[in-house]
């Protein structure tokens, strides 16, 4: 999970594990995210859009210039969910986009629930 | 051996810990829009605002603060169009959010005295945190809801 505060960073890792029992690596930065994500080999990686220095689309055309990388999904987190935004981010390379605030409680089946219509898919 | 009480003493620690720095965040955004309206051709300090208003936006809502989440939303679209909007604004495109920017630390300051456990979407997630973390030899919902999630 890329996201740089803190706060929602903790809270969404709490959710993720506690509540759905995943393995979550958390980068505060895209530049955290270029440097952890090869070793760690993520299945999945949660992506804040609006970040200082290096945003979220940015972030992932990096990460997918790495060959080890270039397949993982990604999931967007953003405040901004209009339609032609979901559309754009998509168009990135996103798979899906998780609307911010999210809710703690149902994050974890949120995040379920799009790797399984991907598995469908 | 885990605590059942674990999970949900940690995100009551977490919403704590995220209310009582509230007021420093809301004295942040009014500094650094009176520095704005001191200088509304600065577009890094007009960033800087947005930045601070959005992460608010955002972790207030996730936090299960919902008035202050909607009390932030017109703040935090009217400065997106600032940022987002084609040439300089000038110090007169300032003046409908200066209120709410005033109002935005004298709310937060009511949030002091409110008691974050009893938010009922914390409630629920801590409650669903320690159903989860239910011991296997327990019956009950616990085995429900692992074998629903196969």
């Amino acid at each position: 999970m890329v996201e740089d505060d803190p706060d929602i960073q903790m809270v969404a890792r709490l959710a993720l594990e506690a509540v759905g029992g995943f393995v979550v690596e958390t980068c505060d930065s895209g530049l955290d995210a270029l440097r952890k994500a090869p070793a760690f080999k993520p299945d999945l990686i949660l992506l804040d859009v609006m970040m200082p220095q290096m945003d979220g689309p940015e972030t992932l055309e990096k990460l997918r210039r790495q060959p080890a990388l270039d397949t993982v999904p990604v999931v967007f987190m953003t405040a901004r969910v209009q339609r032609h935004e979901i559309d754009q981010y998509k168009a990135l390379g996103a798979i899906d986009v998780i609307s911010k605030p999210f809710d703690p409680m149902t994050l974890a089946d949120t995040v379920r629930s799009i790797w399984e219509a991907r598995d469908a898919g | 051996m885990r605590d059942d009480d674990q999970d949900k003493r940690v995100l009551d620690q977490l919403t704590r810990n995220y209310v009582s720095k509230l007021p420093e965040q809301a004295r942040a955004i009014s500094r650094c829009w009176a520095a704005l309206c001191e200088n509304p051709e600065d577009a890094e300090a007009l960033k800087e605002v947005y930045g601070r208003v959005h992460r608010m936006y955002g972790a207030s809502g996730t936090f299960g603060l919902h008035v202050l989440h909607e009390v932030l939303q017109p703040l935090h679209n009217d400065l997106r169009d600032l940022v987002e909007a084609e040439g300089v604004p000038e110090a007169g495109d300032f003046v409908p959010r200066k209120e709410m920017i005033a109002d935005l630390e004298h709310r937060v300051a009511g949030l002091q005295t409110t008691e974050p456990g009893s938010r009922p979407s914390v409630a629920r997630f801590a409650g669903r945190a320690e159903r989860r973390f239910q011991p296997l030899d327990k019956p009950g919902e616990a085995g429900s809801l692992r074998e629903k999630r196969g």
